[in-house]
């Protein structure tokens, strides 16, 4: 316990030293920590040579002054490696001193017979691990271990070494200090470099488990991905085969209501037949519309559009819907916005969903329709407004209502022909071509939906603008709720729903 | 009389649009694929043929470009019948030499006013 507090506190030390580059990679400042501990901690361990050589010879002069000098230069290394940062020049100067004070110890003192001469095995230790796995920087190493070998050689056979001026007793001491030094400090280094080590492979098994976890959680959001895509092919499947009894229903219908002319009751029942058809189809219709978009198989085109005209046309088109519930379509039409280029057949569909919902919710009231000149962004070239003074939408469902299948509780009786799928189309489509859709609204006083075209780059309205087509949404969340709605649609939208709806 | 060929493969869906068609005053002739289709153009001489586009092994739109291609039928107006509104399928129809297109099911007045234009177009056509 006691022993790891010190090792904290030598590597909070350490960690001073070590410059912010340094310490932002890992490998770099394990490195560099060995490095700093072994500067820091080795002058106290080496300086018992030079100590025991100054007490046991008598001739202290510049042999044991010099070495002395250049084991304590160690303690200059760490402030070089803060203030300059070089960590690879400093390392390799700091090997070119240990070197050179471990040569001039044997060279003085004894030769190749030296007490000092285990020191040498220090050398490459120490050296390769201040540079890592540098592929070059061990090039350098042995480079310079070469070179200062064989100066060294050079050296000793220039100028023979000169002999031992201490006691044989007084060697003998040196010896036995020498190597324990020597073993003391590669003792050090070995415990420090196996915690480094030891540290390291803690954090690679970290890794490897949120690796793991990553590619688990990759999995787990593919098959989520897969099986949204199974269930929309399988919705949009479905739904095909359900228009095809749908429409012999309504045409037979039809058919029969040209036959039974003169007969009031016949032709109301057959009329609610149609009618319960046709309602059925456009739920079908509008599920088969989401899902394909949820698919990201609905195809969208781009062409020249009187957004006027188009508006002026879904108002005709529910006229006698709307008078059903004593309601009358407004259209506001700003005069010269020219033609944009946008999908006029959804837009149709989106513009048709808001003013039917409008109609859907309001009794004896005026559902009015604006085309204008946006106001809002300057990405926006042109607004279509559907205004009704409808109840409204309390605040907190107005959150919901563009959200799938969503149907306004407290008026669930009116809610016949949506089955909350209205405004989520709308929406959906609104994100197909690129436009933006907003709701508000206040209780008892109405709501108003907001379809902003929105404008590509720099085309101007008017001369023909043309408006950018955004990606669809890849909402898997949406897709689970498709299902939930599915359900819920049939145990909603039962025959008698359909009957007091048409009746 | 004028003379129509109905190709759809569907028998309710045959049946039904046959009915409101006769009660209107055509005639009509049928077909349930893509092969009957481009046998009855030729052997039936149809004023306008109603074209179903889904029907199974060769498409509605494969088989209005055999009878294009055709001289002898080359110049009967073809109303495609789609199951989508989609801008894809309006174009594939216009490139293959249809005159007209709608979706279905069927509103019949609209279909029915389709089939007057695209005739009276032909007769404009030829005088």
């Amino acid at each position: 316990m006691a022993l790891s507090n010190y090792l904290d506190q030598l590597t909070r030390f350490s960690d001073w030293f070590i410059p912010s580059d340094l310490a932002a990679n890992r490998e770099q400042r394990e490195k560099a920590r060995l490095f700093l501990y072994s500067h820091i901690c080795g002058p106290f361990i080496g300086g018992s040579v030079p100590l025991t050589i100054w007490l046991f010879d008598d001739a202290t002069d510049f042999r044991v002054v010099t070495l002395f000098a250049s084991i304590f230069a160690f303690w200059i290394f760490p402030p070089l490696l803060r203030t300059f940062g070089r960590y690879y020049l400093v390392s390799i100067a700091s090997v070119q001193n240990l070197i050179f004070c471990i040569l001039w110890s044997c060279y003085f003192y004894g030769g190749l017979s030296s007490p000092m001469v285990a020191w040498v095995l220090v050398i490459p230790l120490l050296s390769f691990m201040y540079v890592g796995s540098s592929a070059r920087m061990r090039g350098v190493l042995i480079a310079q271990f070469l070179v200062n070998g064989l100066i060294y050689y050079a050296l000793c056979n220039w100028f023979v070494s000169p002999t031992v001026t201490m006691t044989a007793g007084a060697l003998e001491a040196l010896g036995i200090v020498s190597t324990a030094a020597a073993c003391a400090y590669v003792t050090m280094m070995a415990l420090l470099y196996a915690n480094a080590l030891a540290s390291q492979v803690e954090l690679q098994s970290e890794v490897d488990r949120h690796l793991a976890t990553a590619a688990d959680l990759l999995a787990a959001t593919e098959d989520a991905r897969r099986s949204s895509t199974a269930k929309s092919d399988f919705i949009a499947r479905m739904s095909h085969e359900l228009r095809t009894p749908l429409n012999a229903i309504i045409g037979y219908s039809e058919i029969l209501l040209d036959d039974s002319e003169g007969d009031p009751v016949e032709s109301r029942d057959l009329d609610r037949i149609r009618q319960a058809g046709k309602h059925l189809l456009k739920l079908v219709n509008r599920i088969l519309d989401l899902s394909r978009i949820e698919a990201g198989r609905m195809e969208k085109s781009a062409e020249w559009t009187d957004c006027g005209q188009l508006a002026q046309g879904v108002a005709d088109d529910l006229a006698p819907l709307a008078k059903k519930n004593g309601d009358k379509i407004v259209c506001k039409i700003e005069p010269g916005l020219g033609l944009i280029s946008t999908d006029a057949h959804k837009l149709k569909q989106i513009l048709g969903n808001l003013v039917e919902n409008a109609a859907q919710y309001t009794r004896n009231g005026e559902i009015v329709v604006s085309v204008e000149r946006a106001q809002a962004g300057p990405d926006e070239a042109l607004q279509i407004v559907v205004r009704d003074n409808g109840p409204g939408i309390a605040p907190d469902r107005l959150p919901h209502v563009l959200n799938n299948f969503d149907v306004l509780d407290d008026d669930r009786e009116n809610a016949d022909s949506g089955a909350g799928l209205g405004l989520p189309l709308a929406r959906r489509l609104c994100e197909l071509i690129g436009a933006r859709l907003s709701i508000e609204s206040k209780i008892g006083k109405g709501t108003v939906a907001f379809v902003r075209l929105l404008r590509n780059g720099d085309a101007t309205l008017g001369a023909g603008a043309d408006f950018g087509i955004a990606p669809p949404s890849e909402d898997i969340k949406a897709l689970a709720d498709l299902g939930a709605a599915m359900r819920s649609a049939q145990s909603q939208r039962s025959y008698e729903n359909d009957q007091a709806a048409v009746g | 009389m004028t003379k129509l060929l109905l190709v759809e493969d569907n028998e309710n869906n045959r049946d039904m649009l046959s009915r409101r068609l006769i009660r209107q005053g055509f005639e009509i002739a049928f077909a349930v694929d893509g092969p009957e289709a481009i046998a009855g153009a030729a052997s039936e001489n149809p004023d306008l043929i109603l074209m179903d586009v889904a029907l199974g092994a060769m498409s509605g739109w494969e088989a209005t470009l055999a009878i294009k291609a055709n001289p002898a039928t080359a110049n009967i107006p073809v109303i495609a019948l789609t199951a989508h509104a989609l801008a894809s399928d309006r174009a594939r129809s216009v490139e293959v030499g249809c005159i007209d297109y709608d979706t279905k099911p069927v509103d019949f007045p609209r279909l029915l006013g389709k089939i007057h234009a695209a005739l009276a177009n032909v007769k404009e056509a030829q005088s």
